[in-house]
């Protein structure tokens, strides 16, 4: 598989929030022509919407920020909700220019419950190369192919087949499950567990199943009966 | 018929070797013996091939790159196809790179074939890959034909190309499966065509099946389409009535059914199962 460059920027969705976040070994001048570029690509579905800035550890002068701003708001017609920063340089920069900064990890345990419970659904085929990855529950309507992958902290259901990597429970909760319609993935993986779909191709059959790990192995069962089971 | 807009597809795969420059050739040739302008485009810059395998190879004198670079007219870089009326061909060019023309300049060069040269179906041959030159290639179609043949790893790399071309906002691509063996589908040694749609889930236009003669067509420079009957040739034909609107069968009847299933259609046997082809 051939692995992609990584860019100045990268612009990923969490939920419903698209996230914009720059490189912290990138240039700003190639910043600045990357944005433009992948926008470009995009702004169709981007323009008009509301994003996150994740500035990650990178210091940014007003002078930048001021840049940012024309490519975002003037050129692209994009808002944004708030600016994510670590470093104390960039987040007096963003007061002055009237952006919102992010408040959390203060409280980041009250967070990450509130995240767990919340669930996004995806109603499409996840192909090989697309990622799904979202800090909560992830519902797909549709199947995910080999070389697919989706990540959730919470449980993940498919509404389909099953035969790209999922992974349930990032944050290592346990008692996260993986649910489909029919599960032949090449790889399943529950908090720290990772099982590897058997060499051996044999055929078969799509049921509805669910992986979860008992006594610390990750088993996958008939999901009818694992649900008589538990009654 | 005559102010209807020209058609681009792009002819694309990922994975190399899974027969984009045949199937490029060979749909070209199929769609300018219906009597349509067509013009096939190499887009593979740097590894030259289409004109190989379609005989025209002593005929480049001017390549696409110098088409958008200004060095030559688009007209004087189109080089006619010797047997098919309406068929050309924009070469690509050999000694440059792929990051010599950018998406935006290979969108405007399809316009102009379409809207200024009235091709009625401009043909691209997409290189193996995800990378410049794949975004070069799909830039100005405005459908994409995928290929693949029945293997794990060629149906992988159409899939991520799907994905790809959801992302460039291209919805719709349509499937042609290369290299299908009726003979191995049998003996379940081989992925039939139910279980690549399966994967795919997008629609199939049509199904090449394996035939020797196109490794020999290919060697000799002229498309299969033209010199011979042959169960491949007879599938790029029905690909072609299919890009143009008709409802064809995938498979013709000779390579559909044995002998036995024939005679009884034949006979009127089978009535019931002919309808529901």
């Amino acid at each position: 598989m051939l692995r992609r460059k990584p860019g100045a920027i990268e612009i990923k969705g969490f939920g419903n929030d698209v996230f914009i976040i720059l490189n912290n070994e990138a240039s700003f001048s190639d910043i600045e022509s990357d944005l433009i570029n992948r926008l470009e690509k995009s702004k169709s579905f981007l323009a008009g919407i509301e994003i996150v800035l994740d500035t990650k550890d990178r210091i940014l002068s007003l002078e930048e920020l001021k840049k940012l701003r024309t490519i975002l708001s003037e050129k692209f017609d994009i808002k944004i909700a708030f600016v994510r920063a670590s470093s104390n340089e960039t987040k007096e920069a963003v007061e002055q220019i009237g952006w919102k900064i992010e408040i959390l990890n203060q409280e980041s345990g009250k967070m990450a419950d509130e995240e767990e419970t919340r669930t996004i659904i995806i109603r499409q085929t996840i192909r090989s190369g697309q990622k799904v990855s979202y800090p909560g529950n992830v519902v797909i309507i549709g199947d995910v192919n080999p070389g697919g992958e989706i990540e959730a902290a919470g449980d993940i259901m498919v509404f389909g087949k099953l035969r790209g990597i999922a992974h349930a429970g990032i944050n290592g909760d346990n008692s996260s499950e993986i649910i489909a319609l029919g599960i032949a993935p090449l790889q399943l993986r529950i908090a720290g567990i990772i099982r590897r779909s058997p060499d051996s191709n044999s055929e078969t059959d799509y049921v509805p199943e669910v992986a979860k790990i008992k006594d610390g192995n990750i088993v996958i069962e008939n999901l009818d009966k694992s649900r008589r089971g538990d009654g | 018929m005559d102010n209807m807009p020209g058609k681009s597809f792009v002819v694309t795969s990922g994975k190399g070797g899974v027969g984009k420059t045949t199937i490029t050739s060979n749909l070209g040739t199929a769609l300018a013996l219906r009597n349509k302008k067509v013009c096939v485009v190499d887009a593979d810059i740097g590894l030259r091939n289409l004109d190989v395998v379609m005989g025209l190879e002593t005929r480049v004198v001017f390549d696409l790159v110098q088409v958008i670079d200004g060095e030559c007219r688009l007209k004087q870089a189109l080089i006619k196809h010797k047997r098919a009326e309406g068929l050309f061909l924009l070469p690509a060019s050999q000694t440059r790179s792929k990051e010599a023309i950018s998406p935006e300049q290979m969108k405007v060069l399809i316009e102009k074939l379409k809207e200024e040269e009235l091709f009625d179906y401009v043909l691209v041959d997409c290189p193996a890959g995800i990378e410049h030159g794949f975004r070069n290639a799909i830039a100005g179609a405005d459908e994409a034909l995928i290929v693949t043949t029945p293997e794990v790893s060629a149906i992988r790399d159409a899939d991520r190309i799907i994905g790809l071309l959801q992302a460039a906002e291209m919805y719709d691509p349509k499937l042609i499966i290369n290299r299908l063996s009726l003979e191995m589908v049998k003996r379940k040694d081989m992925m039939d065509k139910e279980d690549i749609i399966d994967i795919l889930a997008i629609e199939l236009i049509g199904v090449i099946p394996e035939d020797e003669q196109i490794i020999v067509s290919t060697n000799v420079g002229e498309p299969i389409v033209l010199t011979d009957s042959s169960k491949s040739s007879a599938a790029f034909k029905r690909i072609a009535r299919r890009i143009e609107g008709e409802t064809v069968p995938i498979f013709g009847e000779t390579e559909q059914d044995g002998l036995f299933t024939r005679l009884k259609k034949l006979l009127g046997f089978d009535r019931k199962e002919q309808q529901n082809v």
